[in-house]
């Protein structure tokens, strides 16, 4: 291509696709031939109907409940990774005599679900999806909250989301999620007596900790607790510097280094031990129940100025 | 049977006789393709004591099966032929990106030959079948820019253009070839194997397309798989910083993603942001990549801090590749230089000539705008970085004062006590067109090249490299004995200056780590394993698989990992220690770790591993993916998927053992072709000698080892010096005796370095006395044919 010197060159959407053809596009076609006829999956398809059937009718008649599009998606390649779209695929059979059974039905928020009428009556199949609604909202906004927020959703919240609903019915709803594999990334905490939600898709449990931790307000234990677990797990030394994020710590920056000082002459945290690099002045800890002070001093000297010495 | 991936053909072009011709690929199928075949034209074409610069030299410009397929990190190509950067030609390759080796295929070739010289300088023209050798003339002398623009222009916007500049040209060592504007092959100075053949350029454009030997939905199913297994830039695998939706983390990590991390002069402003729900939330189901994976790499800001993400438009990089690699960057500061704002590069590609300028005091901009006018510069004159070490020599002869304990040592004149290698080297007048005085003393004058650099002011560099690499030959040169040693790269330097050979070999800092060419993720890279790497190749190690699993989840996790790979009696390829031995170091409070025969056994994987890449042809810099980002894999990769992506393409059904052997094959015959051509060299001293690449070739820097004294300071080290010498390469402040890579805590140990290189030849069927392959792995790996050539190399 002709060496760009465009001053218009900037970033658009076609470009940030462009990065990743492969993801969206699978292959460039234009670019690419097959040795195999093409059309294979075109004679798949009446066996990816058949597979989406079975799934709503099996829900329907074993579980007797309804089916979401996300149940459905896992059944084919095709549909999971978005080549052919469920709903499209739906509509076409609902053309087709082999699925007169099948049905549609819409939530008050605008949710779809499947059912097979020959195991679910409308009535049953309506009332089925307001629970899946239901399921569907408090997983929402947990998620949200982490992937938002990247807050803990306190169980207060997910009864103010329903405000009439009595407390016993949404704690129903919570335990019957449990056993959703839907709903698997939930994961309940629990500080102070007070039970906290969290997605770890968004969320991870050891982010959740130290939240819980930042959340309690004791400095000095949640800097000491942050310390022990990356010297014991990678293990390796801790630039002071992190505990700055405020959002994520909830120390006062201009109190890190009171905090720090105080903590390390108290002696339930004798274990933890500062060290500052002579070139760089950044300050490390660590603890010495996982690591040696020599090996310290070298992490902490690899961190600071060896790895960049070493392209 | 028919295959896919392959076009069938091959195109050969002598410049000397102008005849172009056109070959079976198929004859070279147990070779795969790129350095594969690269290496078996050396071998059959190539005699030992052939220079790089002879006409009889090859250059091989090589694609692979995967080329142009469309497969995750397929779009790169590599150069093969013996390197002139080398003191005794060894072979090599450099491997380039961009579009360019896609291209070629898509004009439906699989490698090019290119042998002769031609009379005049010329380009080659390729549009499909048609093919041309074209004049030059009027090419010459112009840097790559304005070349590949001209290419352009006649064959059209669409062709891809890899080129050389003033350096090829000129035969400076330190020369690469450069496509698509900033993609570089370097390997040891190519661009001047080109500039031999008086080869300016070759322009390809092509309408065909790669054939895929599986079905499409099979073809799908495997990219969006692999997509799901891979990470970052170097397929990191983990988030740089804490992040709410990841486990772990790790600071060296390229996954630098974050919410407030922008391109921030992209119109308008893209934010990284996190990158969760790459895992699909259904059980047992095959995860997908549902965010931009093109922007969990920010190396604008990895490089440079909050000034690089300020400047970068957007991150760039091959054809077919879902990871980023390039800055692309705005520095509108260039603008007054007369260089253009916009440029592109990554890594050590952007400080060539950033690395010896001073960065201005209080400009948070500095470091990014000289570096950007580095990459501009040496991408348009087609300069070739060593790996940065050659800017290290250069800093140093810069810079050190010698003592008279370090010229009693080297045996130099006490003339040279209390001045600098290049106050002592260079001429007077040399020195004043550099300083701005006759003796190159400090303070430099301020409108010197010297003084500007060290006032961090980009037009230096200008100046510098007109200096370094003369339009038109030496002959023009105003300061030819600067040149002579700064062009041609510290093996040539050291031959010439014996202090620079000393500084490499004894000073941490030098970079340096065997024939005065550069380590490349050595010893700091899990020891042993690194260092056994960058012992077999004749340039700096561009061998990242090993590097790629030191970041990442904790090490007791990779441990475990590779251990199930590598070292256990369920382990899935032929490299192995079936007692299960420790690979990765998961803790050093107890000091060094002898190696392991699962480090032999993982090192040994590593390396054919970037065979087989080098011949597919995938990314080496990006995978394979050992290890993924899924939690629900437990951060599982999966070794079989370089075979299955090749099996999908070819329809050539290989398993990962089979698949291994390729790639051992490939190895072994560069091994014997090194040593064919080492051979030759000894003989050439000692008629009844012959070369022992175990102790010949397959040895590193005294840096790496020795450790004494431990008082005093200063970058010349090493016995008589009375100077500790820390395998770091990172300072003098610490306190303690010894200084820790990652994994291991002290210097190398001579003696486990010795037992480390027999674990690595029983791995690999070599010999352990002289390093060679034996004559059963020969046969077993369809090599017979390499002992007519050397058998006196060769034991039973």
């Amino acid at each position: 291509m002709l060496p760009e010197e465009n001053p218009e060159r900037r970033a658009n959407e076609r470009e940030q696709v462009g990065s990743e053809a492969p993801v969206d596009d699978g292959i460039e076609t234009r670019r690419v031939s097959f040795l195999e006829e093409d059309g294979s999956w075109q004679k798949g398809l009446g066996e990816v109907k058949a597979a989406v059937a079975r799934t709503i009718r099996d829900s329907a008649r074993e579980r007797r409940t309804v089916s979401s599009v996300e149940d459905l998606a896992e059944w084919d390649d095709y549909l999971r990774y978005g080549q052919i779209e469920v709903r499209a695929l739906l509509e076409e059979m609902a053309g087709e005599a082999d699925y007169q059974d099948l049905k549609c039905l819409t939530t008050a928020t605008g949710l779809v679900y499947f059912y097979s009428q020959t195991f679910l009556t409308e009535e049953e199949a309506a009332r089925k999806g307001t629970v899946e609604e239901a399921k569907s909202i408090i997983a929402g906004a947990i998620r949200a909250d982490s992937l938002e927020k990247v807050a803990l959703t306190p169980i207060g919240d997910i009864y103010a989301l329903a405000p009439g609903t009595g407390a016993g019915i949404v704690d129903a709803l919570l335990d019957a999620m449990t056993h959703d594999r839907r709903y698997q990334d939930l994961k309940q905490v629990t500080a102070a007596g007070e039970v906290y939600f969290h997605s770890d898709r968004y969320l991870v449990d050891n982010y959740a900790a130290t939240l819980l931790l930042a959340r309690a307000g004791d400095h000095r234990a949640t800097i000491a607790e942050t310390v022990r677990e990356e010297s014991r797990i990678y293990p390796r030394t801790t630039n002071a510097a992190c505990f700055l994020d405020y959002k994520l710590y909830g120390i006062p920056p201009d109190e890190l280094e009171t905090v720090i000082r105080v903590m390390l002459g108290k002696p339930e945290f004798a274990d933890i031990k500062r060290i500052v690099h002579p070139v760089t002045n950044a300050v490390h800890l660590y603890s010495e129940r996982y690591i040696a002070a020599e090996h310290a001093w070298a992490m902490m000297d690899w961190e600071e100025v060896g790895r960049a010495n070493n392209p | 049977m028919r295959y896919g991936g392959w076009t069938g053909k091959i195109l050969r072009i002598d410049l000397s006789t102008g005849a172009i011709t056109t070959e079976e690929t198929m004859k070279y199928k147990e070779y795969l393709g790129g350095t594969g075949i690269g290496w078996k034209v050396l071998w059959d074409e190539v005699p030992p004591g052939t220079k790089a610069w002879d006409p009889e030299n090859r250059i091989v410009f090589g694609v692979g099966p995967l080329t142009g397929c469309g497969a995750p990190s397929s779009g790169r190509m590599v150069v093969t032929s013996l390197m002139p950067v080398h003191i005794n030609d060894l072979p090599g390759a450099g491997h380039m990106g961009g579009a360019w080796g896609p291209e070629l295929k898509y004009a439906g070739w699989d490698s090019l030959i290119i042998q002769g010289k031609a009379a005049a300088p010329v380009w080659i023209r390729i549009v499909d079948d048609e093919v041309s050798i074209e004049d030059a003339s009027e090419l010459w002398g112009n840097g790559t820019y304005r070349t590949a623009t001209a290419i352009c222009t006649e064959m059209g916007s669409d062709a891809h253009v890899a080129a050389i500049g003033q350096a090829g040209e000129n035969l400076c060592r330190l020369s690469c070839i450069i496509s698509d504007r900033h993609h570089s092959a370097g390997g040891g100075g190519l661009g001047s194997v080109m500039g031999s053949k008086n080869l300016k350029a070759i322009g390809v454009k092509g309408t065909g397309s790669v054939r895929i030997a599986t079905d499409v939905k099979t073809w799908k199913k495997l990219n969006y798989y692999w997509l799901s297994l891979m990470g970052a830039n170097n397929n990191h695998v983990v988030p740089m910083n804490k992040q709410p939706w990841a486990e772990y983390y790790d600071s060296a990590s390229r996954w630098t993603a974050d919410r407030g991390l922008f391109w921030g002069a992209a119109s308008p402003p893209v934010e990284t942001g996190y990158c969760t729900d790459f895992e699909h939330p259904l059980p047992g189901d095959c995860p997908r990549p549902q965010n931009k994976m093109g922007r969990r790499t920010h190396k604008g800001y990895k490089d440079f801090g909050l000034p690089g993400a300020n400047h970068t438009v957007k991150m760039n990089g091959c054809l077919h590749c879902p990871v980023r690699c390039h800055i692309a960057t705005d520095v509108p500061q260039l603008e007054q230089y007369g260089v253009s704002r916009y440029n592109e590069n990554t890594c050590t590609g952007n400080t060539i000539l950033s690395s010896i300028m001073k960065t201005v005091p209080g400009s948070q901009d500095s470091n990014l705008i000289n570096s950007q006018m580095s990459t501009n510069l040496t991408s348009d004159y087609g300069f070739w970085h060593d790996y940065g070490q050659w800017a290290v020599c250069y800093n140093w002869a810069q810079s050190h004062v010698m003592s008279a304990a370090e010229c009693k040592a080297l045996m130099l004149p006490a003339s040279f006590v209390g001045k600098t290698p290049f106050q002592n080297r260079l001429p007077a007048a040399e020195l004043a067109i550099l300083s701005g005085n006759p003796t190159g003393s400090t303070p430099y004058a301020p409108a010197s090249p010297w003084g500007k650099a060290n006032a961090g002011d980009p037009s230096a560099q200008q100046d510098l490299i007109k200096l370094i690499i003369p339009n038109g030959g030496k002959i023009y040169s105003k300061t030819p004995v600067f040149a002579d040693v700064v062009a041609n790269g510290p093996a040539y330097w050291a031959e010439k200056w014996p202090e620079i050979g000393y500084f490499n070999n004894h000073c941490t800092k030098s970079l340096s780590f065997k024939m005065n060419h550069a380590k490349h993720h050595g010893a700091e890279s899990f020891g042993q394993i690194g260092c056994l790497i960058n012992m077999t190749y004749n340039r700096d190690a561009m061998n990242h698989t090993h590097q790629n699993v030191t970041v990442g989840p904790p090490l007791a996790v990779v441990n475990q990992l590779m251990k199930e790979l590598f070292a256990s009696p369920a382990a899935p390829g032929i490299f192995n220690d079936p007692n299960g031995s420790d690979i990765c170091h998961t803790s050093s409070v107890d000091g060094y770790k002898p190696v392991t025969a699962g480090m032999a056994a993982f090192t040994a994987a590593c390396m054919v591993e970037l065979e087989l890449k080098n011949a597919m042809i995938s990314c080496d810099w990006t995978l394979p993916a050992w290890l993924s980002p899924l939690k629900s894999r437990g951060y599982r990769g999966d070794i079989n998927m370089h075979a299955d992506l090749y099996a999908a393409v070819t329809g050539d059904k290989v398993d990962l053992k089979q698949f291994q052997l390729i790639g051992l094959r490939l190895l072994t015959l560069f091994r014997a072709l090194t040593a064919r051509h080492m051979d030759y060299h000894v003989k050439k001293e000692n008629p009844t000698g012959q070369v022992n690449m175990r102790h010949d070739h397959d040895y590193m820097n005294d840096w790496m080892f020795d450790k004494v004294g431990d008082t005093t300071t200063g970058p010349v080290r090493g016995p008589g010096t009375g100077i500790p010498n820390a395998v770091s390469g990172n300072t003098d402040a610490y306190p303690a005796k010894e200084v820790a890579f990652q994994g291991t805590t002290q210097l190398m140990s001579r003696e486990d370095m010795e037992k480390a290189k027999e674990l690595l030849y029983e791995q690999l069927g070599w010999d352990r006395e002289t390093g060679m392959p034996t004559e059963a792995t020969l046969k077993k790996l369809g090599l017979s044919y390499v002992k007519g050539k050397i058998p006196a190399l060769i034991v039973a």
